[in-house]
């Protein structure tokens, strides 16, 4: 086990090195962040005195090893755009982040487990093969694609919820003005005992939740339900049944213990597009977490900014898929000999 | 940053007059200084005084940080700033009688701060702005979050010529996405959307047909250019094939083909306006030069003309230009502007227009590169201030802003005397005489003046007095009922 866990810590740092590595030289490709957002309004004299200064006439490796350097003491810079730091300004955007995307994850599983169970009951039946069509059709379909026809259903044929925001703006002023907030908004409104302010936020995390939750349910839907009806034929659990345990007993705990590393792990393999989700939720409703900055520096050429959103996210897919790998080795030490079914 | 801080002169809204606002007066007192004279008694929001300290030290602090995204080179043309007594200051400037002087002193660049709570060397965090609370505008910031919401309310101490509000305060709301502004406008949920470039004209339509909101356009003072590296377009002074007078012709045909009204009718939901001049309307030297030395002389394009101008250039075959523009840069509708120019100037088989993209950043570079693959490329000037020279200097003086390589000896002896001439007349003939040659060589063809598109619902008042070619959309004199 520690041999386990030394492995997947040398493996995250290895990968987290060549990923930031990767977009650190790719971003230096196209030209210094000075030039790329001054050029044209410096002198050449002055655009070179300042290239200089920030040492991005040095060579590639030297510049990582500083940027590295830094990094470790939590340093990621200033931008050339705002002139502000980094780390705080890209800091102050998780909170919104996360608290979509913890949202969307329960709302995720809440929709995939009783689809996937309900799917499981008779497999190749008419209920199965419409859930499974059903997730296809909806994986399948871009994120940006969905958060649009959400919110034409929802907010503009029926008017029900808000268009865009995390708030509405009634509310702002109180939750901008307060240093003592947290910054995520549900959590927030309660500490100012504002229930107005948190049925906004939840009506207005509505639509964009939705849309990154049915991109997950979508996988999950199907993953648990090929592993439930994987689980629900092996030997022991039909032996199980023929002794007469009941199906609510089958599925919990014997079937979740078993489904669990599968689910686990295809969960790992779509972190990643569930951040490319974000992204795209995020700037069709305007909420304004790490998608939103990141499509912005990106258009801004905020390079330093940029980099510290890809730093932060490599570490947190990395993490995951680690963190993930852990939790299935201390719920089945038998899933690393195991095969589960083929979708 | 007007809303929340003021200026020692400013304009009311629909005029272009600069008038002392926080200023008592102002003067030159030789070519070379001028002074200033700043009201008594004014105060910021916290009660601090606010008096001739506090703009030394608001222009001093400009350089002093010297913020490569700062405003500080308009204050280029200014020297040294002394004091001389509480209210008074002299200004050295390095323009005999420079005219541009009231402007700067009206831009962003000189608005003015609290000394006591903006140190000289370092910018504030919004945190720290807010918290200190010390605003000189008719308007204080109440909450801020960076590209995205500011909340304004009045200011109470405000004594400037704008006057107190209209309204109880401003909430202004940032779109990334401006299909998020048409619908939030469509749904009522604002009470003004203000596009720059980027609403379509359905998008614009579709809005205003929804019942509650008008379409207000604003008076143009973006020009849209045209721009040709003379070096590297035909005939350019780069090429084998150097010819001056030819490379001349190929752009004087081009400027007989072009039909602004035909792309002002469709694009930026008729916020672009056709010009003629590259001053806009209501600014000193604006005039209608480009509508009687091309075309048919009534603004319509005459494809006879162009080809009798390249006919006496003695260019006989097709005439090749490669255009690059940004398609990021001046919103959806540049693709359609420019297809329809490429149209225009192929009808008759003089020209052949390739349309090239380049990101922005990328477009910026190229443009300034020394040797381009490209002719003629696309792009807007955005004014610092809403003078002529502003049109001028900074596009077609040495090293300008255009990068069209244009040079010209008495252009840039013009440009520095009507930057001088005190008297208004004087200056008008001295800039029609800088447009007569622009008009002449061409180096750059204004095809359209942009302006803005704003949504407005029913029952709100003033959009239309602040949408001038200032610029400067000043709240204050918003109301609703």
């Amino acid at each position: 086990m520690v041999k386990f866990f030394i492995e997947r810590l040398v493996g995250f740092v290895l990968t987290s090195l060549i990923l930031v590595f990767t977009v650190f030289a790719l971003g230096r490709l196209t030209g210094d962040p000075i030039t790329a957002s001054l050029g044209d309004r410096l002198s050449d004299s002055e655009l070179k005195r300042r290239v200089s200064e920030a040492g991005y006439d040095r060579p590639l490796l030297v510049q990582f090893g500083d940027y590295l350097l830094n990094l470790t003491k939590g340093d990621f810079g200033v931008s050339f755009i705002s002139g502000t730091e980094v780390a705080p300004r890209v800091l102050s955007f998780v909170p919104a982040t996360l608290e979509l995307g913890l949202t969307a994850l329960v709302l995720a599983v809440l929709i995939s487990i009783p689809l996937a169970v309900l799917a499981s009951r008779r497999p190749g039946g008419f209920i199965d093969t419409l859930i499974r069509s059903g997730a296809v059709t909806l994986y399948a379909l871009p994120v940006f694609f969905t958060a649009m026809l959400l919110r034409a259903i929802f907010s503009i044929w029926i008017p029900l919820l808000p268009t865009s925001g995390r708030v509405g703006i009634e509310h702002r002023v109180a939750l901008l003005s307060n240093p003592e907030l947290t910054g995520w908004y549900l959590v927030d409104s309660l500490l100012l005992g504002n229930f107005a302010m948190f049925a906004s936020v939840l009506s207005h995390m509505a639509l964009p939740a939705l849309a990154i939750a049915i991109l997950v349910a979508a996988n999950l839907t199907r993953v648990i339900r090929s592993n439930l009806v994987y689980a629900l034929q092996s030997e022991p659990l039909e032996f199980a049944s023929a002794l007469g345990l009941p199906r609510r007993a089958l599925l919990w705990p014997h079937s979740a213990k078993m489904v669990a590393p599968q689910v686990l792990t295809s969960f790992g393999y779509s972190v990643a597009s569930i951040v490319g989700g974000f992204v795209y939720a995020e700037v069709a409703f305007e909420w304004r977490g790490l998608g939103s900055l990141l499509t912005e520096s990106v258009l801004n050429r905020d390079f330093e900014v940029l980099q510290a959103i890809v730093v932060l996210l490599v570490l947190i897919i990395v993490a995951a898929n680690v963190i993930i790998d852990i939790t299935i080795q201390l719920i089945d030490r038998r899933h690393l000999s195991r095969t589960g079914p083929n979708e | 940053m007007f809303q929340a801080f003021g200026s020692l002169f400013n304009a009311m809204p629909g005029s272009t007059e600069l008038i002392p606002d926080l200023a008592e007066s102002g003067e030159y007192v030789s070519p070379r200084e001028f002074r200033v004279v700043v009201r008594e008694g004014l105060r910021f929001s916290n009660g601090n005084t606010l008096d001739a300290s506090d703009v030394k030290h608001s222009i001093d602090r400009m350089r002093i940080i010297d913020d490569a995204n700062g405003p500080q080179i308009l204050l280029q043309y200014l020297d040294e700033v002394d004091l001389v007594d509480n209210q008074t200051l002299i200004l050295n400037v390095l323009n005999d009688y420079d005219q541009s002087l009231l402007h700067v002193l009206s831009s962003v660049a000189t608005v003015i701060v609290d000394e006591e709570v903006f140190p000289v060397d370092r910018v504030l965090t919004p945190e720290e702005i807010i918290s200190a609370g010390s605003f000189s505008g008719p308007y204080l910031i109440e909450a801020f979050e960076s590209e995205s919401f500011v909340s304004f309310v009045p200011n109470p101490s405000f004594q400037g010529i704008w006057g107190q509000p209209k309204n109880d305060g401003v909430i202004v709301r940032y779109y990334a996405d401006d299909n998020n502004l048409a619908l939030d406008a469509k749904t009522g949920q604002l009470d003004i959307a203000i596009a720059w470039r980027s609403l379509t004209p359905t998008a614009i339509e579709d809005a205003a047909n929804s019942g509650n909101l008008r379409q207000v356009l604003s008076e143009g003072s973006v020009p849209a250019f045209l721009s040709f590296r003379l070096d590297t377009q035909p005939f350019g002074t780069s090429l084998d094939t150097a010819n001056e007078d030819k490379a001349r012709a190929v752009r004087q045909a081009f400027a007989h083909l072009v039909d602004r009204t035909a792309v002002s009718d469709t694009a930026y939901g008729g916020s672009l306006t056709p010009a003629f001049s590259v001053i806009p309307k209501g600014l000193t030297g604006h005039s209608q030069i480009l509508k009687n030395l091309y075309g048919d002389g009534n603004g319509l394009p005459d494809s006879a003309k162009a080809a009798q101008t390249l006919q006496a250039a003695g260019i006989t075959e097709k005439v090749k230009l490669r255009l690059l523009y940004p398609p990021d840069r001046y919103g959806p509708m540049s693709e359609v502007v420019l297809n329809q120019i490429k149209d225009q100037v192929e009808r008759d088989g003089l020209f052949e227009l390739e349309l090239f993209t380049a990101e922005w950043s990328a477009f910026r570079e190229i443009r300034r590169a020394e040797t381009v693959e490209y002719d003629l490329f696309y792009s807007h000037w955005g004014p610092d201030f809403a003078d002529s020279d502003n049109y001028l200097s900074p596009l077609f003086g040495p090293g300008g802003w255009l990068a069209t390589g244009f040079n010209n000896d008495s252009v840039n002896s013009l440009l520095g005397e009507q930057l001088s001439a005190q008297d208004a007349e004087q200056r008008a003939a001295l800039i029609e005489e800088i447009e007569r040659i622009l008009s002449t060589e061409l180096p750059a063809i204004v095809i359209g003046m942009d302006g803005r598109s704003s949504l407005v619902k029913s029952g709100v008042k003033g959009v239309d007095e602040i949408l001038d070619v200032t610029f400067k959309v000043r709240y204050g004199f918003i109301s609703k009922n």
